[in-house]
Parts: structure tokens; sequence; C-alpha cells
């Protein structure tokens, strides 16, 4: 079942269009990753999913139920900010407890503290914690209503690599063991790549591709990738030449790069070993989410 | 509706901790004593005079002349500044520091957040002003050691109301500039402009009508410069005529200079009814019984009924300021 679905979603601002019919289907219990370029209209589109922002066109759904802003729809969703931001004039704690109030729930507080390690700093003020510690706080903060789906966005901002990791960790967690449907959105694909199920590519205000990483290399159409390394690089050259395969490839020392358009792999092997060549490497190239994420932004 | 009021606590808490309304509060109070203490002075003066039966004391002094000072200039002032201070960052603070985003991602309506800042916002003022109010009521009692009687109380409550009114409409207007400017320097400055607009539109008004009508002197005729002044039954003199005497002015085909300051009275008249501090001023010097032209004291519920008017415009242009501002934050993007 949809937990969120999107359709054809427009939202401009005065006459620049930021998000334009865009659709999007994201499933229970999955982290789906929101992949784009700065600037390509992932915060318009969360805000668009929370109610903060009224689209223009379309229908946002929410459990197969359209959001119209309503607060009940928002209890469902928790939502950590790219900039986060808290009330200085109260301290960490007073602000988890201050949104509580807002939520209309009571969650056990010193719980929430620990699980994103701000135990010595609550009574602190957060106008004076480091950007690690604000989106810990922050994370705290989305679980508040104890919500079915929660949206990241472009968390591991400002963390450093044990932040990331721990970031991952969490957000792994609450997934794993509460069930938590999580969007997460990112500009680099090697931040959130290990951590979602799914992911979505966002461009010029709409989503040009989604799916699991595999299917999103098969989205591209890449060709096949193998890289192989002989002992006699002159005489690899001459059968690769002069064979039947459908196939291009470049030579650099002993190695080459071949590719093709179709899965040649044991042809090729083959044909090396009947013309008795060494063979040291013969390795498939994986098409990686970064390439995807780049193709698709890049060529659209 | 839960939500407004969760708001409303927190921003009650927020003014009381901050340290700028602090210091205005403590200017508000420290000039509504200074106030009192002039008032004081004056009341003490007009009382000796009365006592010595010369000089210039009509009637005697009333405790509610020593609250005068404070609403020449003090109170409007300090009570408009004060309301600007409490609103003027209401929105924009939120949206500069990226508060908002996170506040209204949370089951809360837009309208809300507004109301629940703005309750919190009069809360703060009344409880400000009933502070200030309160210590200078006290000031006023020790100093001529009489109780105020119950005429004189109601009065002054009403007095109280209607600076709480007053308040309102800054607080409105702070809020409107919130809404509309992302910047809270610029929603200030809008602010503090519309405040010595409002401060000062009886004066400009005067320029202005001195420049439309302006007197000739050589349009007026022998005679026509008489004027009887008639201010607490008594005849206060005038050119061409003794004291008491009432004057006729002889027939005038021109412009005379006393119609051209009737032009002008009626122009500053009508333009000063747009302020809002005038319209305060006007609202409490009813009440005090400040603009007394009758012989007889009218009763508090014939000044409450003419003061009313006043109020009431009053009350129409916070209306139309709070409305501005919350149609515009229900519809604007983040």
């Amino acid at each position: 079942m949809s937990k969120i679905e999107l359709e054809g979603v427009e939202k401009s601002y005065g006459s620049h269009e930021v998000l334009k019919g865009l659709n999007l289907s994201v499933e229970e219990g999955e982290i789906f990753g929101l992949l784009g370029p700065n600037g390509v209209g992932k915060t318009t589109l969360f805000q668009t999913v929370i109610g903060l922002l009224r689209e223009d066109a379309g229908k946002v759904r929410i459990d197969e139920e359209e959001h119209t802003g309503g607060k009940e729809i928002r209890k469902k969703i928790g939502y950590l900010p790219s900039d986060i931001s808290f009330y200085g004039s109260m301290s960490a704690r007073e602000n988890l407890e201050y949104f509580a109030q807002l939520a209309g729930t009571e969650p056990d507080f010193d719980e929430l503290i620990e699980l994103v390690g701000l135990e010595d700093d609550a009574h602190r003020s957060p106008a004076d914690f480091s950007t690690g510690m604000k989106k810990r706080l922050g994370i705290a903060q989305s679980l508040i209503k104890d919500p079915e789906i929660i949206i990241y966005d472009e968390p591991t901002t400002g963390l450093d690599p044990e932040g990331k990791r721990k970031f991952r960790k969490h957000a792994e967690k609450i997934n794993r063991e509460k069930g938590k449907t999580i969007i997460i959105s990112s500009h680099i694909t090697t931040e959130i790549e290990p951590l979602c199920d799914r992911f979505g590519i966002m461009k010029d205000g709409v989503i040009v591709a989604s799916g699991t990483k595999a299917e999103l290399g098969e989205e591209v159409d890449s060709d096949l990738g193998i890289l192989i390394e002989v002992e006699d690089p002159d005489k690899m050259e001459d059968v690769l030449e002069n064979c039947d395969l459908d196939l291009e490839f470049t030579v650099d020392g002993n190695e080459a790069e071949v590719k093709s358009e179709e899965d040649i792999r044991s042809e090729l092997f083959d044909l090396l070993m009947e013309n008795d060549l060494e063979v040291k490497t013969f390795e498939i190239e994986e098409e990686t989410l970064e390439t995807a994420f780049m193709k698709l932004t890049e060529e659209a | 509706m839960g939500s407004m009021w969760d708001v409303a606590r927190k921003e009650v808490s927020d003014s009381f901790n901050s340290r700028k309304f602090l210091l205005i509060l403590g200017l508000f109070t420290v000039l509504s004593l200074a106030s009192v203490w002039m008032g004081f002075q004056n009341y003490q003066q007009e009382l000796e005079q009365f006592k010595s039966g010369g000089g210039w004391a009509p009637e005697k002094p009333s405790l509610l002349d020593i609250f005068a000072p404070m609403l020449g200039l003090n109170m409007p002032l300090a009570a408009g500044l004060l309301a600007l201070i409490l609103s003027y960052d209401a929105v924009s603070s939120e949206r500069e520091e990226g508060t908002i985003e996170l506040l209204l991602s949370y089951p809360v309506y837009r309208d809300e957040v507004i109301n629940g800042k703005f309750i919190a916002g009069l809360f703060s003022l009344s409880l400000a002003l009933l502070l200030a109010f309160g210590m200078s009521s006290g000031l006023a009692i020790y100093l001529t050691g009489k109780i105020p009687g119950l005429n004189q109380l109601i009065r002054l409550s009403f007095v109280w109301i209607g600076t709480i009114v007053y308040m309102a409409f800054f607080l409105a207007l702070g809020s409107l500039f919130s809404t509309l400017f992302r910047s809270r320097w610029r929603s200030l400055g809008a602010g503090a402009f519309v405040l010595m607009l409002s401060l000062g539109t009886p004066l400009i008004a005067n320029i202005a009508a001195s420049q439309i009508y302006t007197y000739d002197p050589g349009a007026d005729r022998p005679g026509t410069m008489a004027r009887t002044e008639v201010a607490h039954g008594r005849a206060v003199g005038g050119a061409g005529g003794e004291a008491g005497t009432p004057v006729v002015s002889e027939p005038d085909t021109g412009t005379s200079r006393e119609e051209i300051m009737q032009k002008r009275d009626q122009f500053v008249d009508k333009v000063s009814r747009f302020s809002p501090t005038t319209s305060f001023q006007n609202y409490a010097n009813t009440l005090l019984l400040q603009n007394r032209e009758q012989e007889i004291e009218p009763t508090v519920s014939a000044s409450i009924n003419t003061a009313l008017g006043f109020l009431i415009f009053l009350l129409s242009e916070t209306f139309l300021a709070f409305t501005l501002s919350y149609g515009i934050f229900m519809r604007q993007d983040l």
C-alpha cells in the first residue's frame, strides 16, 4: 500500500515553477531516498507533503486520504527541516516539551534525549548547540508525535563522518524496529545509498526516475562494462578487433575496458580462453547509483 | 484551539523573559511615575491658587488632573513603543530563525499561531499597564493623601481599558509589519514610523492647514480681529473688548482671521481623527475631564458616552490592522 502518493503536483512561487506535475509513490515501511541537485524542489516537495504549502494543482494522499492541511494528517508526519532551528529562549528539553504540547502527545522525554545522546546538554539552550547537536535534537523532535512517516530533509548536511554514521544507524533502527516509513533527501548519493530501499531522482520539479538501485541502473540503459587485465595486451587487442561480438573497447597498458549493449560476459570469457590469453582480471563494472544519478540529472 | 493557548503561553513567558520588553516596561513605568509627579506639582499649584482665591484657578483641581500629563506624550509614546516591541518580530523572527517551518509542521493552524501571539501580547501589555497604572495611582494617593472616589475610579478604569485598546492597535500594527516584511528591523522601522506619524499628526495637520488656509491681514476690516473666548463661563479677553464683555464683530465681506482660524481648526480636527494617538488622547481627556467647557461637571456615564466614539474608532483601526495581518499570514508562503 502506498503510504504517500503524489499525483501531478504543481507548485509555483510567483512566476517561478518549482514542482511541475510531480508524481511519486512511497510504500509503507520503506526508506525512500530522494535524490536531486540543490534547488531542484526537494524541500518544496516535503513542505507540500506536510501541508506547510498548498499545492497549486494535483493531489497529495497520505494513507490514501487526500491531504487538505488538516491536523490529523500532520500528526502522522514527523519532520526534520534541512536548516533546523529551535527556540533559543528555552532549553533543549523545554523545546521538546513545547512541541509535545502542540502535538498533544506525552512522549518519554528522557528516552528521546538519551536516544540522540543529549543527556548532558538537555538543560542548555539550543542556540548554543553545534550543527550536529541541533540535528540530533531535531531527530528527537521528529519522533515526538510517534509519527508513522518521518521526513528528513538533507539530514546529514553539516554532520561529521561519525555523525553521519550515527544518523544512518538511528534511521535504520527506527525503520526496522518501529516500522516507520522514512523519506530522506540528499544531493550526495553516497550518504544515503546504503540506507535506502528505493530512490527517486528529481530534476526540474519532477521525479525523472524511481526504483531500487538495480532498477535505476536499468533505467539509464547503460552498457555493460567489463574490465580485463591480461599478460599480452597486443594479442588481446587483436582478438577483440577481429571477433564477431558486438562490443567496443579501449586498451590502456595491460588493461582493456570493454563495453557492450548486450550481456556478452560468457562469450567474451570463452573467446579469451580459446585464444590462450592469460587472464589476470575479468571484472564486471557495476552500474552505481552515483552514475545513474549523474546520467539522469544531466541528460534528461 | 488548544494549540492557540499553547502558543500564547509560550509567548507570554518569552515576553517576561525578554530584556528588551523589561527595559521598555521599566521605562514606561518610570515615565508614568514621572508624569504623575509632574501632575502632582501642577495640582498643588492650582490648589494653592484656588485656596488663595487669586490668580488663575477657576475651580478646585481634581485628583484626575494628576493623571493628565501622562496622556500628553509619555503614555502615547511609551505605550505604543511597548506594544511595537512585543509584536514587531512576531512572525518575522520565526521566519528569520527558521522556527516557523518546524512550528507549522505540528498540528497547529496558522490562525492559531497569529491569534495566540496576539492574545499573548495583549495579556502581557495589560499586565504591564496594570503595573504602571497601579504604581502611578499609588504614588498619586501617597502624594495627595487622598483616595479616589468611585466615580474617579470608574473614569481611571475606563482610561486603562482605552490604553489597552490603543496598545492593541500598535500590537496589531507590529504584527502586520512582521508578516509583511521578511526582516524584523524593517518591521520595527515601519512600526516606529507609523507611531511617530500618529504622534505628530496634529502638528503636521497644523502645518498643512497654515499652508492651505493662508491669512491675508489686508482682508480684515476694523473690528473683525475682535475675539471673545469663553472658557469655564469666564471671558478671557480679546483685542478690542474688555474682559467679560462679549464683542460683536462687524459684518465682514472678506475672509476674516477668525474664519481662517476656524477653517484651520476644522481641517486639523478632521485630519487628526485618523491618528490613533489623537483618538486615544481625546478619549482619555474626555474621561479625565480635561476638555471640559461646560460649567457643570458631566456625569461618568455622559463622559463615557462621549468618549465611546473615540474608542470605537480606535477599535476599528485595531481590527483593520489585525485583519490585514491575519489575512496576509494565512495566505503567504513560508
